[in-house]
């Protein structure tokens, strides 16, 4: 184990941050706000450690598969910490533990809130929460690594253990350039979004608010009725994007790079929007059918799409409380969140093509005991897929619900309902935000013990990272020479 | 530049991995899903898994826009193919690795037709190495210019030499050969000496010049094994050593080769009659004796075996003083036998990848400015290269004294016709000149990156 080169690594994640939260204290100083200053201290004593922390690189350059889990393990850990620490100096958040739970919310692009009154905090609190969902959405060490050339190859290994899916790939040869490309989809997009909302009308502090979000697929609201007062046109741009960010961003590649028909071909999209077609299908025919109309048709499609939108894609905005909706329809929404956005997006969830890989792999397991010396291969995306990485989706989603049921163990004791219990593990691990009754789209996660929200801030970790990196953090065998 | 490899066994990959130093976009194309995901999580290059032939997969690793394919998988006709197909698709130049004999005595016509732009033969080119060598065996290496005008060579300072302690410019009024010591390595660090350099023994020093002039200055250094070779042994009885025999035979070099594969030594024997061959495990010592194993010159030890190769280089050391050649197919034994007494070393894939690295440069360069090519020496440390000096280059008509050369660059030599001048402060470089330059630096790409501005 290198813990030099990590320490390095992990003291330019912080310059990196202490850089970013220059931009909420700049909000600040826009609004006159007193609360802007907290931001700058806590910046300039990051910049200070996490210099000091990289003033000596490493002698060896060894960097291998554990360093990079650890190093992102750790990074987020850190930088979820210390993002946390301006909301308490500032004293819109008084409990450190909520600060904490607030801020791993906000980067793990989950959007679950502790906050009961969202309205009332400071315009640069509110930013650098919903700039922690942009950031958390693509990736810190994605982003370092697109500014800084550090040591070439040994990047992959970070970016397999931060980016989403069951198998990273490189867009193009260079490591630096293949997280460049990434941030470039993801900037251009979400200016687009940005100047879209302007064009709806909406005010420049909100639509940038809402594109942090959105873009980042991550939640956060700064009105307490998340996105209800938004005018119709508001909701249809969001729900477009969300759905948009949930996509494997491979595709927008192959589109830049003029290869449309690869890009159209992409299977995991067009799973992916056929699920949702499926959902807002199926939750319509649904609330027509038992009279739970939210107005008219049109109004109904455009919440029951805004929904869906937002689960699949987990970003957890609402228009509509949906709580209040049929159970058929709420189990389609509970089923929305394991499955999750496209690996490779900015959403979380356990991922389309995990899910597809898991049900062809059943198919063939039925098609082997029928013949029972058939050789079959699970293709996926138009290529076989690795026996290796069927057994490693098989794994993650066993570690997965491992840690899904001990985190519900814990947190039961706090005494709410099995629905309460249940949707609010799946709506952290799954990077979601809200789930059902208790914790449905107006309620929140305040009521809960510090104990639960510290189990729920790690599970929000552990969903973001896909499990590996805080496993293999906590593994003693990882510091073994 | 983009540049496809196709083939990531061990050349592929040690190509893949100095292309990617040099900071050109690589994709890799290889079968076994492991291996590129090896090769993707130790080099900065995009992998991709298919068959390199398919334009579909060449499509996936982007032909369209590559500047460059190379093909070096196992199969001489699949690496053609590669190559069209890929030239085909993007516009490309191609290199196929072609080690079949047969193909590699019709080079031209296959160019020709095909347009490929550089047939690889790795088991010539490296033969060629170790050729040179066994002609010079007092250089642990020998790289070639300008069409052999100029080579360099790398020696080691003997313990006996007449000049030890001497400044290089005594040294230099002494000798009396336009020759030049332009790198030197003591302990492990490589600079480009000055006049006030002071020769020690166990220095490896970089010389300089024209053939003979430095053939002559390595007998007055007085560099052991400067005896010419009259027989060679030779372990392992494949193509390589097939060129290697008819080379030296053709130098009236005795040549005895070792195989325990009998079929593998008929052929040899049909192919190269002159040449003794001998169907005997090297391994088992008493052929070699019997054969006369101490008075062997020159013990080129080359049969696809590292370990036996090794062993078998360590037990002729032993025994006689001969010139030993090792080669070393896996890329890690170079820094486990770097203390051994195993002679030179040589491997298939670092000259393989040393000749493509040479024609990426110097391709990227006829674009801009004009490097003919380019030579890594002393572990990577210092680089050699070659360039066409045009007529509007900054650099002429001006006396090399008063040019503000940067650190760690030199002017080694300027090959003007048939001349080969090691230049002094009052020489001047021409237009048409072609200059050999030596530097420690690493961003040198044209003759005015050398210049302070």
């Amino acid at each position: 184990m290198n813990g030099r080169l990590v320490l390095y690594m992990i003291g330019r994640v912080m310059q990196v941050e202490s850089v970013l939260m220059l931009l909420p204290f700049i909000t600040g100083l826009i609004y006159k706000e007193g609360d802007a200053f907290c931001f700058l201290i806590v910046a300039i004593c990051e910049f200070l450690v996490g210099f000091l922390l990289s003033i000596k690189k490493a002698d060896s350059n060894s960097f291998h598969a554990r360093e990079g889990f650890v190093t992102v393990a750790l990074s987020w850990i850190v930088m979820s910490l210390i993002g946390s620490i301006p909301f308490i100096i500032a004293n819109e958040i008084t409990s450190p533990v909520d600060a904490i739970f607030e801020t791993v919310s906000g980067f793990t692009t989950t959007g679950a809130s502790i906050l009961t009154d969202i309205e009332a905090m400071s315009k640069c609190c509110l930013f650098w929460r919903s700039f922690a969902n942009w950031v958390g959405g693509m990736g810190i060490l994605v982003f370092v690594m697109s500014l800084m050339p550090l040591m070439g190859a040994q990047n992959m290994y970070m970016m397999k253990a931060e980016s989403t899916g069951p198998s990273v790939g490189k867009l193009v040869p260079k490591v630096k350039s293949t997280a460049a490309g990434l941030y470039k989809i993801y900037c251009t997009m979400s200016f687009v979004l940005f100047l879209l909302l302007l064009i709806g009308r909406m005010d420049p502090f909100s639509a940038l608010m809402a594109t942090f979000a959105t873009a980042g697929t991550g939640g956060f609201g700064i009105l307490n009725t998340s996105c209800a007062t938004f005018t119709t046109y508001q909701q249809v741009v969001i729900t477009v994007f969300m759905i948009l960010f949930g996509v494997n961003f491979s595709v927008y590649f192959l589109i830049i790079t003029k290869k449309f028909r690869a890009a159209f071909k992409c299977e995991e999209m067009r799973w992916y929007f056929a699920i949702i077609f499926a959902a807002i299908a199926l939750i319509c025919f649904d609330l027509i059918a038992s009279g739970n109309m939210i107005g008219s048709f049109g109004d109904t499609l455009n919440h029951v799409s805004f929904t869906v939108g937002s689960i699949i894609t987990t970003t957890g905005f609402s228009t509509v409380d949906f709580n209040q909706w049929t159970e058929f329809s709420k189990n389609i929404l509970v089923i929305l969140m394991f499955v999750g956005a496209c690996a490779g997006s900015t959403g979380g969830g356990l991922k389309v093509s995990r899910m597809v890989i898991c049900i062809k792999s059943v198919s063939k397991m039925i098609g082997q005991s029928l013949h029972p010396k058939s050789v079959k291969i699970i293709r996926f995306e138009d290529k076989p897929v690795e026996h290796e990485t069927v057994r490693s989706i098989n794994n993650y989603i066993l570690a997965f619900i491992g840690f899904f049921v001990i985190s519900m163990m814990i947190i039961s004791l706090d005494n709410y309902s099995f629905t309460t219990n249940f949707t609010a593990i799946t709506a952290t691990i799954n990077n979601i935000g809200p789930g059902l009754n208790e914790v449905g789209p107006t309620g929140n996660f305040a009521d809960f013990s510090d104990l639960s929200k510290i189990v729920m801030s790690l599970d929000m970790i552990i969903g973001r990272l896909e499990v590996y990196p805080i496993l293999i953090l906590l593994a003693p065998s990882t510091y073994k020479k | 530049m983009k540049i496809i490899v196709i083939g990531c066994g061990k050349i592929g990959y040690a190509v893949a991995k100095s292309l990617a130093k040099e900071n050109h976009d690589v994709a890799v194309i290889d079968e076994n899903p492991k291996r590129i995901e090896y090769v993707t999580n130790t080099l900065d290059v995009m992998g991709v898994v298919g068959n390199g032939a398919s334009h579909r997969v060449l499509a996936d690793a982007g032909v369209e826009s590559a500047d460059l394919v190379v093909a070096l998988t196992h199969s001489d006709e699949r690496n053609i193919l590669c190559s069209m197909i890929a030239m085909k698709a993007g516009g490309a130049r191609a290199i196929a690795k072609v080690t079949d004999p047969v193909y590699s005595e019709e080079v031209p016509y296959i160019m020709e037709d095909t347009g490929i732009a550089m047939l690889l033969n790795p088991e010539k080119v490296t033969a060629d190495h170790i050729i040179r060598l066994l002609k010079m065996p007092s250089a642990i290496s020998i790289e070639t210019f300008t069409k052999g005008q100029a080579e360099i060579l790398k020696l080691e300072v003997p313990e006996d030499c007449d000049y030890l302690n001497m400044s290089l410019v005594e040294i230099m009024k002494r000798v009396k050969e336009q020759v030049l010591i332009c790198a030197v390595s003591r302990d492990g660090d490589v600079f480009i000496p000055g006049g006030d350099y002071k020769l020690q023994a166990g220095d490896l020093i970089e010389v300089l010049g024209a053939p003979k002039a430095s053939s002559a200055f390595v007998k007055k250094l007085k560099v052991p094994g400067f005896t010419k070779v009259r027989m060679a042994m030779l372990m392992g009885a494949s193509g390589m050593s097939e060129y290697i025999a008819t080379e030296l035979i053709k130098h009236g070099i005795n040549v005895k080769v070792f195989d325990k594969d009998e079929s593998k030594c008929i052929r040899f024997s049909q192919n190269v009659p002159d040449a003794v061959v001998i169907n005997s495990d090297p391994t088992a010592v008493t052929d070699l004796n019997e054969e006369g194993i101490e008075n062997a010159d020159a013990y080129v030890a080359i049969s696809p075996e590292d370990e036996q190769n090794v062993l078998l280089s360590l037990y002729a050391s032993s025994k006689s003083d001969a010139k030993v050649v090792t080669l070393l197919n896996h890329e890690n034994y170079e820094t486990v036998t770097e203390h051994l007494n195993i002679g030179s070393t040589m491997s298939l894939q670092r000259v393989s990848a040393g000749m493509i690295v040479r024609y990426v440069r110097a391709l990227n360069n006829s674009k801009g400015s004009n490097m003919e090519s380019f030579v890594k020496m002393m572990d990577d440390k210092a680089f050699a290269m070659e360039f066409m000096v045009s007529e509007s280059s900054p650099v002429i008509g001006i006396p090399l004294a008063d040019l503000r050369l940067k650190r760690g660059a030199l002017f080694a030599c300027i090959v003007r016709g048939r001349k080969t001048i090691i230049p002094s402060g009052v020489s001047v470089i021409e237009g048409g000149d072609t200059v050999i330059v030596v530097t420690t630096r690493e961003d040198v790409m044209d003759i005015s990156d050398l210049v302070e501005e």
